[in-house]
């Protein structure tokens, strides 16, 4: 369980984090949100214990990533968004390295380290130097590391941007897996349809703020796909012809929102043979729209 | 944590960069020491002048002997002696005569002339010739002191010898134990075959004057003292040694900017220190254990060439070294590259960029132009040379001193040099620790 309590965080003046809270409990994905700049990485970094917050703490499984980091650090596992290594090692080698912090040396090192490489599916790469590896390869790699101790708590920071679609689905398989291990998964990224299909909860970060939290299920809900259309002078009837397709909402006297599995040519034939005169017909909503509404910014 | 302190340290000490500098460093200071023992040997006086004097009221006669280092007397020798020269008969021997109230002057070494090709000579009342290290023997001349007027009356000695530390004898302790030789009579100089320990290269010769008459004459004793030429090598050898380790103690703490740049100052820069901070080790752990990786090599390369540099030194000069002098030397390169290592980290963690330039400039500073010494000479402050750990370097293993004389003081080199050690890494990892990034 990754615990994030009241932390801000300043940059000299500028305020990147404004008292943040949420949690992350075991056996569930959570999807964090926002643009870039919103303060998804130095939220992540604060909870992998490499930033000090300004103030707030951070714990995991309940040890204090700052007072008590060797006992949080062991439970956790980070896949920075752009991870940095020492890139003249060879992927192993530097695997065995880091594996020493864990007090994990030698053979069983060696070993561990071909057993998290072939789950990452690295393996080949095993011997090539670190600066050789890709974008994807390099998180395939932190992950392996951030597994060394089988933490109970994963911190992704945009995995999934830049991956090839085979990475996409690896990264994705292996938060479902870990939820079913009970496990706490902290999921980030600036596009929430990104989310869509891992996470069971989604907090939207805007501008270093908390602005939602909310289900998956709630937010797939709201954020709803429906069909605006505008009739010129429309009768009673109309309400009773357009809640066929789905549930609808009068917005005003001419203008009514389906929402619902519709296409709008369907209801735009429909209506006009029936004898409405149809002003307008579009499209609205979505995940995007809906992400974009929630933190306040103009949909083009 | 410990593994991978392990691993640190095994990194650093066979980094290729590191062994190659370490290996190429070594080589250029041995090459350095080989040619400082070689122009020194060739200045080594192993030609002697032996003296006798007979002293009467009227006269001072004196008889020189000429000899080669193999102890042969050298016939038709020009020697210049009371400003002037002389020429030794067929045996090797000239004569003086000075009227009593003139002075007369001399000097040694001086110059000695063989069919025209000029050496220089020791002159003195003894002289060692025939050094055989192997047996462990030499040959002692030694000429007689004569003293006839109205008072005394003197015409043989017993002869004595000793052998002494020069740093003994610097500090004027004189042997409490003499050998006695053999007693040497009249106006002649007389040839003693004596051992010779290897280890104390001042030869002391007493004289005891004989009373032959009754005991009113007082006793005369005369001690001279001569370094033996083969063992004053010993000496060359520990110039030679200190001049080789100046260039490796000027340029072996570039190797500790190379491990600080490795090992935590590129990794600052270009954000991998990220990802190993976030293991589950604190920020102080993580700096030390890096630190001591680095320390490692500094102190392996230290102590190697403490070793291999005195001992290659000494098998090119054909003598042998001690263990004073390798831990002088270890102790010291310690102080010159850890106190750099140190402050190098302590630039580390307050820079993230700008690592190596702002490095170069100390190392310019510090080492190459030591501008302490300078600043030493310029406002006429000796003790300011205590300043830096290459200045301490440079009084310890030269009695180097820019012409300002002062004896050394080591307690104070011991403080400075824990102080440069110590003091910038305690401050880079308090300021570390508190920083809030890695
Ligand atoms: N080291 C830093 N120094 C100054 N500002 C920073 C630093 N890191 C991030 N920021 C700023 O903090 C804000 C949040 O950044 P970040 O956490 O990286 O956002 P995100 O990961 O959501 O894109 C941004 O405005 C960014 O410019
Ligand atoms: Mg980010």
């Amino acid at each position: 369980m990754i615990e994030v309590k009241n932390v801000s965080k300043k940059y000299k003046d500028f305020k990147a984090l404004d008292n943040i809270s949420f949690n992350v409990n075991n056996g569930e994905v959570v999807g964090f949100v926002g643009i870039n700049g919103a303060g998804k990485t130095t939220t992540i970094k604060i909870s992998a214990g490499v930033l000090k917050p300004t103030t707030g703490s951070v714990e995991i499984d309940g040890f204090d990533i700052s007072k008590n980091k060797v006992e949080a650090s062991k439970r956790i596992g980070w896949v920075p968004e752009s991870p940095v290594f020492e890139e003249n090692f060879k992927a192993i080698d530097y695997f065995k390295y880091l594996a020493g912090y864990y007090k994990i040396g030698g053979k069983e090192a060696e070993e561990l380290g071909i057993k998290l490489f072939e789950e990452t599916g690295i393996i080949n790469a095993k011997n090539k130097k670190l600066k050789e590896f890709s974008q994807g390869m390099k998180k395939r790699f932190a992950l392996a590391v951030s597994m060394i101790a089988n933490p109970s708590n994963y911190l992704f920071d945009e995995v999934l941007n830049g991956l090839d679609p085979q990475g996409i689905v690896f990264f994705r398989e292996f938060a479902n897996r870990a939820k079913k291990e009970n496990k706490a998964v902290l999921f980030s990224s600036h596009i929430l349809s990104e989310v869509q299909n891992i996470a069971d909860r989604v907090i939207i970060i805007h501008k270093g703020k908390i602005l939602a939290i909310k289900n998956m299920d709630e937010v797939v809900k709201e954020s709803k796909k429906a069909i605006r259309i505008a009739i010129n002078n429309p009768d009673v009837n109309i309400l009773n012809i357009l809640s066929k397709f789905g549930e609808v909402n009068k917005i005003n006297d001419d203008v009514f929102e389906i929402k619902g599995e519709v296409s709008s040519e369907y209801i735009n034939e429909l209506l006009v043979k029936a004898g409405y005169k149809v002003s307008k017909i579009e499209q609205v909503g979505g995940l995007e729209e809906y992400f974009l509404n929630l933190i306040g910014e103009k949909v083009e | 944590m410990s593994y991978a302190m392990e691993y640190d340290i095994r990194r650093s000490i066979t980094k290729p960069l590191v062994i190659i500098l370490l290996v190429g460093l070594i080589l250029a200071g041995i090459g350095v020491a080989y040619l400082e023992g070689q122009v020194s040997l060739s200045q080594i006086t192993k030609y002697s002048v032996v003296l006798s004097y007979n002293v009467t009221s009227n006269q001072t006669e004196i008889l020189g002997l000429a000899l080669n280092p193999q102890g042969n007397p050298i016939k038709d020798a020009k020697i210049f002696i009371n400003n002037g020269w002389v020429e030794t008969n067929s045996s090797g021997y000239f004569l003086l005569a000075i009227p009593s109230g003139k002075s007369y002057s001399i000097m040694s070494p001086t110059t000695l002339q063989i069919s025209g090709i000029n050496y220089t000579a020791s002159v003195s009342s003894i002289g060692v010739v025939n050094v055989n290290l192997k047996n462990k023997s030499a040959v002692l001349y030694v000429g007689s002191y004569l003293i006839k007027n109205n008072f005394n009356n003197i015409t043989s000695y017993k002869v004595y010898y000793s052998q002494e530390s020069l740093e003994n004898l610097m500090r004027g302790i004189l042997p409490k134990n003499y050998t006695y030789i053999g007693n040497i009579y009249g106006f002649s100089t007389a040839k003693f075959s004596i051992p010779i320990n290897l280890s104390e290269p001042d030869i002391i010769v007493l004289l005891q004057s004989i009373n032959i008459s009754s005991n009113k004459v007082p006793e005369f004793n005369f001690t001279y003292s001569t370094v033996l030429p083969q063992l004053e090598v010993s000496n060359i050898r520990d110039t030679a040694v200190s001049t080789a380790s100046y260039i490796f103690a000027e340029f072996f703490p570039l190797v500790g900017l190379f491990l600080t740049n490795e090992f935590i100052a590129s990794l600052r820069s270009n954000g991998a220190i990220e990802f190993i901070a976030s293991r589950p080790i604190t920020k102080k752990q993580l700096i030390i254990s890096r630190y001591i990786g680095g320390l490692f090599a500094l102190i392996m390369g230290s102590l190697i060439t403490s070793i291999l540099m005195p001992i290659t030194v000494s098998y090119i000069l054909n003598t042998s070294t001690s263990l004073a002098t390798i831990g002088k030397m270890f102790g010291m390169l310690l102080v010159d590259t850890i106190g750099f290592y140190s402050l190098l980290y302590l630039v580390a963690v307050l820079v993230r960029k700008n690592f190596i330039a702002i490095s170069i400039v100390l190392y310019l500073i510090l080492y190459l132009f030591n501008i302490m010494n300078i600043v030493a000479i310029i406002a006429d402050m000796p003790k300011l040379m205590y300043g830096t750990p290459y200045g301490l370097y440079e009084i310890v293993m030269g009695g180097f001193n820019f012409g300002f004389s002062f004896a050394i003081n080591y307690i104070l080199v011991t403080i400075i040099g824990i102080i440069w050690i110590a003091l910038p890494i305690i401050l880079a990892i308090i300021i570390y620790d508190k920083n809030d990034s890695p």
